[in-house]
């Protein structure tokens, strides 16, 4: 039953996405784009069954957009600002590999959807890209382009 | 020039801008590692500047501008993925 | 000419460092390079349609912004497991 919900809200999210992006109800577009979404809705849940991982999102995590936003504004300045002193005849910039301390939670569908988005949030911002995540360590391994590393706030978000 | 032609305008001159010293970045750059960190702006910022452009021209409620900006959503999104799994890449290459 | 094909004809200048970026360097270099010359191209088409107005290249735009990355990906993930 659970299987036929998701199914049925990911055919609706795609045939929706479909029906906007053509800007009309068509008579002949439409029941296509609805197939189409029922392809594309099959083949997400496939993918999902065979790399054998569940994964639950929460609402409460889009509470870190604004941090995300922020930090790429800030980071592309930097990123930038690098570039332009190396164009200025300045140094290459010292960059460096860190690995910062990271919650991994457990084999949960909750933690697995976090693991994944942290590492994405971690690696939005331009000056940072996650290279590995040690679970058994509780580690993130990070690349960053200016030397000087931030700090964190959280363990769980490590923006 | 009306305002909204001014600000559409200075949108894409930032997008320009952004994507210029991106590429110079990519160029400049030494090491991969050095040169992903590029293509997360010319990824993630020029695309939702020119978007918002398009938006502002066309309406967002009309195809042009939902469609902009839902390329810029799509960049945008999968960037991360694209740097981290290149990233991967050059770590796994990088000369010791 | 408007606003629109001027930042059309920027954006295109901006393929010359990639292309220089693609033909150098080691094959991660590349891969980076031609990443950046892909994105530039679904900018490109973008403001070129704005510019046109020509309705189709939208759509051309949104079909390589779908199919690039995940392009990339997979040659990354490809180059990475068997090269």
């Amino acid at each position: 039953m659970e299987g036929r919900f998701r199914f049925l809200r990911l055919w609706v999210l795609f045939t929706a996405i479909e029906v906007l992006l053509v800007g009309k109800l068509d008579p002949q577009e439409t029941p296509v784009g609805a197939v189409v979404g029922a392809l594309a809705a099959w083949g997400t849940i496939s993918v999902l069954r065979a790399s054998g991982e569940a994964y639950r999102l929460r609402w409460r995590w889009l509470a870190i957009v604004p941090r995300l936003v922020a930090g790429v504004v800030r980071d592309t300045l930097r990123v930038f600002g690098l570039l332009l002193r190396r164009l200025a005849g300045g140094p290459l910039p010292d960059d460096r590999t860190v690995e910062i301390p990271f919650d991994c939670g457990g084999d949960d569908p909750e933690s697995n959807a976090r693991r994944a988005l942290a590492v994405a949030a971690v690696s939005c911002a331009p000056n940072s890209i996650v290279l590995d995540l040690h679970r058994a360590r509780g580690t993130l391994r990070v690349h960053y382009l200016d030397g000087n590393v931030p700090k964190p706030r959280s363990a769980e978000w490590p923006l | 020039m009306s305002a909204r032609e001014a600000v559409i305008a200075a949108l894409l001159l930032l997008a320009v801008v952004t994507v210029a010293l991106s590429c110079t970045g990519v160029l400049v750059m030494r090491t991969p590692l050095q040169r992903l960190h590029y293509l997360g702006p010319l990824a993630m910022v020029a695309p939702v500047l020119i978007g918002i452009a398009v938006a502002l021209a066309h309406g967002v409620y009309a195809g042009a501008g939902l469609k902009a900006l839902f390329i810029a959503l799509v960049l945008a999104a999968f960037a991360p993925v694209l740097s981290h799994q290149t990233g991967q890449l050059a770590d796994a290459r990088r000369e010791p | 000419m408007n606003v629109w094909l001027l930042a059309s004809a920027a954006l295109l200048l901006c393929l010359v460092p990639c292309t220089v970026g693609v033909v150098r360097g080691t094959s991660a270099d590349r891969l980076v390079a031609l990443a950046a010359a892909t994105l530039v191209c679904v900018l490109a088409l973008l403001t070129i349609e704005q510019g046109l107005e020509r309705q189709s290249f939208f759509d051309l735009s949104l079909a390589m912004a779908v199919l690039a990355i995940p392009s990339t990906l997979l040659f990354a993930r490809f180059y990475r497991r068997w090269l």
